[in-house]
Formats: C-alpha cells, structure tokens, sequence
C-alpha cells in the first residue's frame, strides 16, 4: 500500500471507496441483502462489519492524533476474525435503516477526525496492521465480493 | 425514564472516583496483575473500550435506532474483555488514562446530543452511562492497592 501523504488525497479515495460498496449494494432489497451468500455473510453482515471497523478507526485516529499508540497493534487472524463474527452477530438484529444510518454516522466521524488530525496523524505508518487509509482497500474488497455474489446468483 | 443531567452527574461521580483510586500509582504498579489476572491497567482500558462502544450505542439510540449489543450469551464478551485487554496491555499508563478520559467525554457528548426522555430499556448490554460499571472497577483498584499496601 503507498504512503499517502495529502489529506484531501485520502479522503478522496476513501470517498471513492465507498462510493464503489455504495455501487455494489444498489437494487438490492432488504431479503437480498439478508441472505448469507458471502461465506456465510449476508450484505447487511458486511455493511455492519465496515461500521464497526470504522467505529474502531475513529478511536485509533484520536488517539494516534494525541501522539499516543493503538490499542489494536497486529490483531492476529483469529482475534480479528473473533471480534468480527461476535460484532456482525450481535448486530444482525438491525433493520437496513439502521444499517445504512450507522455506515454513514460514523463514516461522517471518521472523516472528520481525519479533516482535524495532525499530518503526522496521517502516515499509514503510524498504524501498524490499522492503516488510516485501510479501508479504501477494505471497501473494494467487500465491493468486489458483493459484486462476485450478485453475479452469481444473477441478482 | 432517562435523565440525561443525572446521567452526566454520574458519569463524572464515576471518573472522580477512578481518579481517586489511581492517583499515585506508577505504570509499574498499574501494570501489576492482581489475583484475578488483570492489573489496574487492565481495568482501566477495560472501561475505555466499553465507553468507546458505548458513545456508538449512545448515538445510535439517540437517533432513533436500537442497541447493537443486544443481551447474550456471555461467553463470547468474556472473551472479547480478555482479548481486548491483551491488546492494550502494552500501552503507557498515560495513555491509558488520556484514552479513558477522551472515551468518556465522548459519552458525554453522546448523551448531550440525546433526547431526554429515552428509555434506558433500550440500550441493553452496554447501558447508556457506564458509571456503575466505572465505579465497580475503581472500587476493584482501590481494594487491590489496600491489600498490596500501595
């Protein structure tokens, strides 16, 4: 992953990341988006799972911001995939409104934690395993396998 | 019924009691493992975590939204507190309280924002203030140091 260094650059991209999961999800109904075709994920799973990340992000940039350390440095697989599924299962229970405020809500706080970080609060580097800029990848990998699923069941 | 200024009163009843129960301690004493396993430390990244979740759960409820930690099984929350505290285990005293103080007053900036009259039945697992919960853990903290004699 390259070094980002501008800001503006960074929430572009993480805008146009976004967009594209935004892309991936549109026509889908509320059943559609509900079932489990994603190894085991339905979207609304994936949707909450990017909230929460961002939910995590937010803390991390505030506290990378007051020149302090992550309190997730180098999650192994397994602790990241437990803290995943006990996150998405425990959301499952939300409407698709809620869903999609939640994304926005905290991405909305995310941004702007980004917009009055330090610039030394913007280098990837300073993340370890948590890069700031992590979920523009993030995103377009969910995108990419919401866009495999839907071809493959043809909706 | 929610009573949001009783709500911030406890919250800052809670972290002065924090405050008292860790004044003085080193980063070495904090980071001592007491007979349950978990140092002063532990505790305290402990409550951040859970005000960190709780301002998302506060906000979502305030708009209108329900608790995205609903009450369940408790194994997989044991597992998640063990899991987040290794993960910060290695932070600095410091940090560990500037994270807590900067959880909390997102909390309450969370619970300005919300409307008076919500029903604490919404929030479920988390709860909407976290004072009690803060208030246990200081009380845990203070009973370890008069037993250790720090």
């Amino acid at each position: 992953m390259r070094a980002l260094t501008d800001r503006g650059q960074l929430l572009l991209e993480m805008d146009t990341a976004r967009g594209r999961a935004m892309e991936a999800i549109a026509g889908l109904t509320e059943a559609q988006m509900s079932q489990p075709g994603l190894d085991g994920w339905s979207v609304k799973d994936v949707l909450n799972h990017l909230t929460a990340c961002d939910e995590f992000r937010f803390f991390e940039i505030e506290k990378v911001s007051r020149s302090g350390r992550l309190a997730y440095p180098g999650l192994s697989s397994d602790e990241s995939d437990s803290l995943n599924h006990l996150i998405v299962t425990k959301r499952r229970s939300l409407s698709l409104s809620e869903v999609l405020r939640d994304l926005d809500a905290v991405r909305a706080l995310v941004l702007e934690a980004i917009s009055r970080a330090p610039d030394s609060a913007l280098d990837p580097a300073a993340y370890v395993d948590y890069p700031v800029n992590g979920s523009i990848s993030h995103d377009r990998e969910h995108a990419a396998a919401i866009r495999a699923w839907r071809k493959r069941e043809g909706i | 019924m929610f009573r949001r200024d009783e709500a911030i009163s406890e919250l800052d009843a809670a972290a002065a009691r924090i405050d008292a129960a860790i004044a003085g301690l080193t980063d070495e004493q904090a980071s001592r493992p007491s007979s349950d396993g978990w140092s002063a430390k532990d505790q305290l990244t402990h409550i951040t975590f859970w005000h960190e979740m709780r301002f998302f759960e506060v906000s979502r409820i305030a708009h209108g939204g329900h608790a995205s930690f609903p009450l369940t099984e408790e194994v997989g929350v044991e597992h998640l507190n063990e899991q987040i505290a290794a993960n910060r285990r290695s932070l600095a005293l410091e940090q560990v309280v500037a994270d807590l103080r900067f959880a909390r007053e997102m909390v309450r900036q969370g619970l300005l924002g919300a409307p008076e009259d919500l029903a604490m039945t919404h929030f479920a697992e988390i709860g909407p203030v976290g004072s009690s919960h803060e208030m246990a853990h200081a009380d845990m903290i203070a009973a370890w140091r008069q037993q250790e004699g720090i």
